[in-house]
């Protein structure tokens, strides 16, 4: 199934009119450059759903953390059982 | 125990076509690399079936709604309810159809910004006027909904925009892969008219149960991203599609698409919300059972199925999104037009048929990347087989 991850962006490209505008994300310490072709309004503080290298959709502060709870409660429960 | 991947989902990826060789160079097979829509099946053992629906829903930010109410679906039967009340199957084809909008409009941005705006709009509207208030729905109950919703206003003008987006593609070329000659897969009710969370299909002019049709689906490739699975109907193995270009064989991919978009648009400006029950009254982890449940979602059809033993933990689970579903025709469409020595272009135009969820497909058009891999990762289809 498609899965996306949520993340905050925490940099963007100046170049705003590019058409590829990139940026940077992070997710618990874990940074990556991330391409916003898809979500050219989302800004610095913003939280974003990222798929396969690009912002795909804009999420609330609650959203993200549903969705992130959701990523470690497949730790957390792994770690109970193992 | 298996883990997610959580590096794979979010580094870049294009949208990957391996073309396997013959001993003699030719083209045997051209495949479409599923590795970045992973199974989460095995991850789902051994959780409470109803956190497990949730867990599911938060964890596809893409397309959360089809999830909610397939594995909601699979909880009404899990809890004994097959029909739902009259104001809570209303709610749920409101929150269904605005999805199918939501996602599909989109598309046409780049064919005609200010239709696909309108619908953008329509559609988020609908979303609130149906009970969805963020990303993720917390609409659908096992049993019903939780709370009231209501058809959206501005359907006018989203008709408008709808009929405008269907007019424009009207005079397109046929569909790539297209005569299809395999099983298009559509929900649809007891008249046989599509439904999206019928409890029907089609099959060879008979109205078969969905749910028998459903456990009828084998994979060739058992538990794996790309399963390829095959519709085993009385002794035959069928092939089978499903979405927009199976609800409108022989239509040109994008036409069928708008068409699809323009019948949810009308869906949301002729529900009403009858009075009454929201919901009936249901226990699903209270019964040792299998629960199915299916959407015929703006992709396709989704669908979830559960085993959960009489403490309501899931002891088997199948998630099967049209992505997988689709694979085996779009890599079939892949192999012609690569042995026929297709461009980029046309490659484009068959994955977009497709429509896999997967970001390359937002691309603008003549943009998506695709990058053409020789070998490897071959399969074996006929070695496994399952339920």
């Amino acid at each position: 199934m498609c899965l996306s991850v949520p993340m905050r962006v925490i940099e963007r490209d100046p170049a705003a009119d590019s058409p590829m505008p990139m940026g940077i994300v992070d997710a618990a310490g874990d940074r990556r450059i991330c391409c916003f072709a898809y979500l050219p309004d989302a800004r610095e503080g913003d939280w974003v759903l990222v798929q396969g290298g690009f912002a795909v959709t804009l999420l609330s502060a609650e959203d993200a953390q549903l969705s992130l709870d959701s990523f470690a409660r497949f730790g957390r429960d792994g770690e109970k059982r193992g | 125990m298996p883990t997610l991947n959580i590096g794979a989902l979010i580094d870049p990826s294009a949208a990957v076509v391996r073309v396997h060789r013959d001993a003699s160079g030719r083209i045997a097979e051209a495949s479409f690399d599923l590795n970045g829509v992973p199974r989460v099946d095995e991850l789902l053992k051994g959780r409470p079936v109803a956190e497990v629906v949730e867990l599911v829903t938060h964890l596809c930010g893409i397309c959360p709604i089809t999830h909610h109410l397939a594995g909601m679906a699979a909880l009404d039967q899990l809890g004994g309810v097959e029909v739902l009340p009259p104001a809570a199957r209303a709610i749920r084809l409101l929150l269904h159809h605005a999805s199918v909008v939501e996602a599909l409009a989109p598309r046409f941005l780049y064919d005609d910004r200010e239709a696909a705006g309108t619908l953008i709009r329509f559609a988020a509207d609908a979303l609130r006027a149906a009970g969805c208030e963020g990303h993720f729905p917390r609409v659908a109950v096992p049993g019903g909904v939780s709370r009231r919703g209501e058809a959206p206003t501005g359907g006018d003008d989203a008709m408008l925009a709808a009929d405008r987006l269907v007019d424009l593609h009207r005079g397109d070329d046929a569909c790539e892969g297209d005569p299809f000659d395999g099983i298009n897969l559509v929900l649809r009710d007891e008249e046989a008219r599509p439904d999206p969370l019928g409890s029907r299909v089609l099959l060879r002019g008979r109205l078969e149960d969905a749910r028998e049709v459903a456990g009828a689906i084998r994979e060739r490739r058992l538990g794996e991203a790309c399963p390829r699975p095959v519709l085993r109907w009385h002794g035959r193995d069928l092939e089978y599609r499903t979405g927009p270009c199976a609800h409108f064989p022989g239509l040109p991919a994008r036409l069928a698409q708008a068409r699809v978009l323009e019948r949810s648009v009308r869906a949301l400006t002729k529900i009403a919300v009858p009075a009454g029950a929201l919901s009936t009254p249901c226990r699903p982890d209270r019964r040792g059972d299998r629960g199915v449940g299916m959407v015929d979602g703006p992709r396709g059809l989704l669908m979830h199925d559960y085993r959960v033993d009489a403490e309501g933990i899931v002891t088997a689970a199948r998630i099967l999104s049209p992505t997988a579903q689709n694979e085996t025709w779009l890599s079939s469409m892949l192999t012609t037009a690569l042995r026929e020595g297709a461009g980029r272009s046309r490659l484009e135009e068959i994955i977009r048929a497709a429509d896999p969820c997967l970001p390359c497909t937002m691309a603008p058009p003549g943009q998506m990347p695709i990058d053409i891999r020789e070998g490897s990762e071959r399969h074996d289809d006929d070695q496994k087989g399952s339920g």
